[in-house]
């Protein structure tokens, strides 16, 4: 004979059991999904003249999955250069970055290009548009080098959406700052990316241009529910994220996370 | 099409024009290459079409002495149309005009040519000349003595009415009638000339017509061996058609080099022009990049282009090469038989195929390389434009093959085009050479222009001067293209200037200008005498005996010939040896080894030039058994002499000692000095009348056909230059305009910062001046070097370079360098300055 209590008290510390290891996997799984950029002790160094130059130092973070962030601190304090290395741009001396899962240390230079196109957007200070090629054109480039059909159509789409649908067929040249960042943001959003990389997304713009740009980025981002890092000089637009890193030295010397960093 | 493709055709825009200029350069080239090869197309098919007229006859046989009664026999019963033709060289006498001229003679029988035919003036005269007993006359002589068809013509003792002037023979080159003028006179009164006499050097010649189906070759083959031992040649068209082959083969070769030079200078111009276009457009990838391009779609991106400017560069060229092939021709006509030049052109689309591809694949080997800068572009140039290199680039392997490859493809391509493997190394190697010698130039200069920087001087210079090493200079460039078309096209001149001074240099003066020839020692007193009552001096007055080898250090000559199967070799063995004799050595000899001796003791010495010596293998104190016509003579080599052939004066191969040849059939060479055109040709109307067997050179003459036909290689040589100057011209413009948006900009800052735009035009002007002024110094001192080596070794003249041309030279290529600079950069002045700041920004 057994004792039922007994009997109860093994089966319910079981249940117990099994539903923390079924959390403990649950909560890793969500983990896991809500990390889409984990940065650790990042460090880079230039060599300037004979001497060695390190513009970032030891930097360690991680966002979130659909967050918007901001990147700020004075000019040299390693925010463009973290940027780079966050998006492969460029290779970091030490340290690792995870780019949806996906370690960059371990991608070649072609293989950090074919991530960058599947899972990464990009406006850029200067926007960045190629000079030959029309606003759809530009906007296109991304699906066309995925070979997508379509790509012209979802680019003409994006244009609307962001107010230029009068201006598809303009080159670079012949349309505003404000209409070419606008372009810029068309071309960061059509491969519909994890993560979308703003380098001083207003920088070369006018307070109220500038103003009506950050409105629509994080609109679109908002609709796409994508991960936004935002690098900026400007408070009030970092003030719009949810979470602010502040670099100085190539160190980060505030960060407004919830996320714990492990 | 895939995005690599679209993207090559979008990212094109806006510089379409400017890379279609690009394509010029390689057009050029192209253009040349075409034409050349469309031409041998059309000469070969030529050739085998006009085979038969090129030697006007199925077979012919030749010797230089009479033939035998057995040969006579073997020809007789071969049997069909059969003619005959005796030629030789002499004196002919216009006599209503005075005019004496060495001519060709030909005494002939029969329906020769039975291809082709006589091309004379009146035409019938073709077919006439003979049954009237009248005689038919170089076009070229009757024009330079005034003389017409009806006056007569006076061949040694006999006289001919001229029935015809004679324009074209088949199978022969127009440039042998200003080097020898032809008449042709029947055969049957060729006795009466009493020019042929014993030691007289004659060709007799028979020509054949064979019924048609006919195995020529196989009659032939049976004609050699029956005719094995009596010294005569038996030629077919096939024989023809492979020695034309090899005369066409070489003007090939030259004219390829013309080609190969172009062609090279337009994928220099093709790598430049990417080179400056990539510099603008690697903005443009990094943002490709940075929007997830691999390096390999982007560099695909501009290969294709690369490829696409050598295509469209390769089809315009092609097209342009074909008209030019229309030209060609007539071009070389001095240089080929009239028949290989009259022939319509064969249109074949293989070299079009050919050029096509030889154009794209230069283009895109060359572009290769500035191309690598696309490949090593890092995205993140997009972020920040300041972005420098910091990881080693890490391509200098890609770098060290594609140079590999580059100097492989040169060499291939000379290959392909002189169809042999020195002469491939020659080619590349020789222009290789000289494309790092003007590249070392530039570096060189452009160091020095930096390092000893004329601080002092005016803004203007000074900032000419700077240009020449800034960044994204083109000094380099500029320096090979024009300093190669400038190097090609001084050397030649100055090579043909030099020879040309230097035959007038040795006709001038005391030096020798009229050489009597086949003087009889009968004659020997009288010719003298002659010579004195003119005031003239005789210089030189020489005995000349015709003689044969018959056996070197004891081994006859068939024997031996057999052993040394190199054509010098065999013709050192079975020439014809004109010797003299005499007890001293001339001013012109000097002996290299063994012992001069000037008379005979038990033993003949004679003494040998070194390289007639080598090519017998002997040494001194070897035997040699010489025939002099018909009689044995055992002789030593007893010296070795060299002899400096470009003195005028009798200059011998074999020269005997006293005592040996007196009692030998002989003639005698006299010569000496006129003191103007007027007495020299009195003495060779007074000679013809008095010694019609004496042949007279005047070297004044000999000077003015040399010049002439310096001057026809000229017009070869200079479609040669034509196409790397031209070339170096389209590079000039493409640099000029690839530049454009630079000069844009320097000029608005300039003028932005107080400068005026007659300031900023004479800072183009300076700096045109400069690269055109040290392209020209730099071709034309590497010509110098060129041309002195070319004089020196090759020619054997005394370097003498025109002077004044050169400086010509120096002035026009300068000019031409500012004049496309500067028009290629009108327009720079026509927007604000603000404006232009704001759109470059």
């Amino acid at each position: 004979m057994t004792d039922p209590d007994a009997d109860r008290k093994v089966a319910d510390r079981k249940v117990a059991d099994r539903k923390v290891a079924d959390r403990k996997v649950a909560d890793r799984k969500v983990a896991d999904r809500k990390i889409v950029l984990d940065v650790r002790n990042l460090t880079k160094t230039y060599i300037s003249g004979d001497r060695p130059l390190t513009v970032l130092d030891d930097v360690s973070f991680a966002i979130e999955a659909g967050s918007a962030n901001a990147i700020v601190g004075p000019s040299g304090s390693g925010k463009t250069t973290l940027l780079g290395l966050c998006a492969g741009l460029d290779q970091a001396s030490k340290g690792k970055v995870v780019l949806a899962g996906t370690p960059l240390d371990e991608l070649d230079e072609d293989a950090r290009a074919r991530l960058r196109n599947e899972h990464v957007g990009f406006v850029f200070q200067t926007f960045q548009l190629v000079p030959t090629l029309s606003a759809v054109e530009n906007v296109a480039v991304p699906l066309e080098l995925r070979g997508e059909r379509g790509a012209m159509r979802r680019a003409a789409e994006l244009l609307e959406r962001v107010g230029l649908s009068d201006r598809l067929h303009h080159y670079p040249t012949q349309l505003s700052g404000g209409e070419q960042q606008r372009v810029g943001i068309a071309r960061a959003f059509i491969n519909r990316p994890k993560i979308l990389f703003a380098d001083e997304p207003t920088g070369s713009l006018d307070g109220q241009t500038g103003g009506a740009i950050e409105d629509l980025l994080f609109e679109i981002n908002a609709e796409a529910g994508t991960t936004l890092i935002v690098v900026t000089h400007d408070l009030e637009l970092a003030t719009r994220t949810g979470r602010v890193i502040r670099l100085r030295d190539g160190r980060i010397v505030d960060d407004g996370s919830n996320v714990k960093i492990t | 099409m895939n995005w690599v493709m679209r993207t090559a055709w979008r990212d094109s825009r806006g510089r379409r024009r400017r890379l279609f200029l690009y394509t010029g350069a390689i057009a050029v080239g192209i253009a040349a290459l075409t034409s050349l090869r469309g031409l041998g197309h059309t000469m070969a098919a030529s050739v085998d079409l006009q085979a038969q007229t090129l030697l006007g006859a199925d077979i012919e046989v030749e010797s230089n002495l009479p033939f035998s009664a057995k040969t006579e026999a073997i020809l007789d019963s071969i049997g069909g149309e059969q003619s005959v033709q005796v030629e030789f060289n002499s004196m002919v006498l216009l006599p209503r005009v005075g005019g004496t001229r060495l001519a060709q003679v030909r005494a002939h029988e029969g329906g020769y040519p039975y291809y082709g035919q006589l091309q004379t003036v009146p035409s019938q005269a073709a077919d006439t000349w003979q049954s009237s007993g009248g005689a038919l006359v170089d076009e070229a002589m009757l024009l330079q003595f005034g003389a017409t068809v009806g006056d007569s013509i006076r061949v040694g003792e006999a006289q001919f009415i001229i029935s015809g002037r004679l324009l074209n023979v088949p199978g022969e080159t127009s440039l042998r009638s200003d080097v020898q003028p032809r008449v042709f006179i029947p055969l049957r009164f060729l006795a009466a000339t009493g020019l042929v006499k014993r030691g007289s050097r004659v060709e007799y010649r028979r020509y054949f017509r064979r019924p048609e189906g006919e195995d020529v070759a196989k009659l032939a083959q049976r004609m050699r061996h029956h005719l094995e031992d009596e010294n005569v040649d038996v030629d077919t068209v096939e024989d023809r058609k492979q020695r034309l082959g090899r005369t066409l083969g070489n003007l090939y070769r030259f004219l390829g080099l013309g080609s190969f030079v172009a062609l090279l200078l337009g994928a220099v111009g093709v790598a430049s022009a990417i080179h400056a276009h990539v510099e603008q457009k690697l903005e443009t990838v990094a943002i490709f990049r940075s929007l997830g391009a691999t390096s390999g779609q982007a560099l695909r991106i501009y290969l294709l282009q690369a490829g696409a400017m050598g295509l469209v560069g390769s089809i315009l060229g092609a097209a342009a090469g074909n008209l030019f092939l229309v030209f060609l021709p007539g071009l070389l006509s001095d240089f080929l038989p009239s028949e290989l030049t009259q022939v319509d052109i064969q249109w074949s689309v293989w070299p079009l195929l050919e050029a096509a591809a030889i154009g794209s694949s230069i283009a895109v080997l060359f572009a290769a390389l500035p191309l690598l800068a696309v490949r090593r572009a890092s995205p993140l140039l997009a972020l920040r434009a300041s972005y420098e290199e910091t990881q080693p680039a890490g391509d200098g392997g890609w770098r060290a093959g594609l140079i590999g490859l580059c100097v492989l493809a040169t060499w291939l391509l000379a290959l392909w085009l002189a169809g042999r493997v020195d002469h491939a190394l020659y080619f590349s190697g020789g222009t290789l050479a000289a494309f790092l010698m003007l590249a070392l130039t530039a570096r060189l200069l452009r160091g020095a222009v930096r390092r000893w920087f004329p601080a002092t001087w005016s803004f203007v210079w000074r900032q000419g001067l700077a240009n020449l090493y800034r960044p994204h200079n083109q000094t380099l460039l500029l320096l090979v293209s024009l300093g190669l078309g400038t190097f090609l096209v001084t050397t030649l001149y100055s090579a043909q200037s030099s020879i040309v001074a230097h035959i007038e240099n040795v006709t001038g003066g005391d030096q020798p200008n009229v050489v009597l020839f086949d003087i009889q020692t009968d004659q020997k007193d009288d010719v003298v005498a002659l010579v004195d009552s003119l005031g003239m001096p005789v210089l030189d007055l020489v005995p000349i005996v015709t003689m044969h080898i018959a056996a070197v250090k004891g081994v006859p000559v068939d024997e031996l010939t057999g052993e040394n199967k190199g054509r010098r070799g065999r013709w050192a063995f079975e020439r014809e040896y004109r010797s003299t004799y005499r007890e001293n050595l001339s001013a012109s000899e000097t002996i290299v080894a063994g012992q001069w001796r000037g008379s005979t003791t038990d033993t003949v010495f004679v003494s040998l030039e070194t390289g007639i010596g080598n090519a017998l293998n002997v040494v001194p104190g070897d035997s040699v058994t010489f025939d002099v016509q018909g009689v044995p003579i055992h002789a030593i080599v007893g010296s070795l002499r060299s002899v400096e052939w470009q003195r005028i004066m009798p200059n011998f191969l074999c020269v005997f000692p006293e005592g040996v040849l007196e009692a030998a059939p002989q003639f005698h060479v006299l010569t000496t000095s006129g003191p103007n055109s007027v007495v020299r040709a009195e003495l060779q109307r007074r000679a013809v009348g008095r010694f019609p067997n004496v042949s007279i050179i005047d070297l004044d003459l000999v000077l003015k056909t040399v010049d002439s036909i310096l001057s026809k290689v000229a017009v070869v040589v200079r479609i040669m230059a034509f196409f790397s100057v031209f070339t170096g011209l389209i590079v000039l413009v493409a640099v000029v305009s690839s530049s454009y948006f630079q000069r844009l900009r320097e000029s608005a800052l300039l003028r932005t910062l107080g400068a005026t735009r007659s300031r900023v035009s004479r800072i183009l002007v300076v700096e045109y001046l400069l690269l055109g002024g040290l392209a020209g110094i730099t071709g034309l001192a590497l010509s110098l070097l060129g041309g002195w080596g070319l004089t020196r070794y090759v020619f054997e003249v005394t370097f003498a370079p025109p002077w004044a041309s050169l400086a010509a030279v120096l002035a026009i290529v300068p000019l031409a360098t500012v004049v496309v600079g500067v028009l290629g950069s009108r327009g720079i002045h026509a927007d604000p300055p603000l404006e232009v700041l704001r759109v470059a920004d």
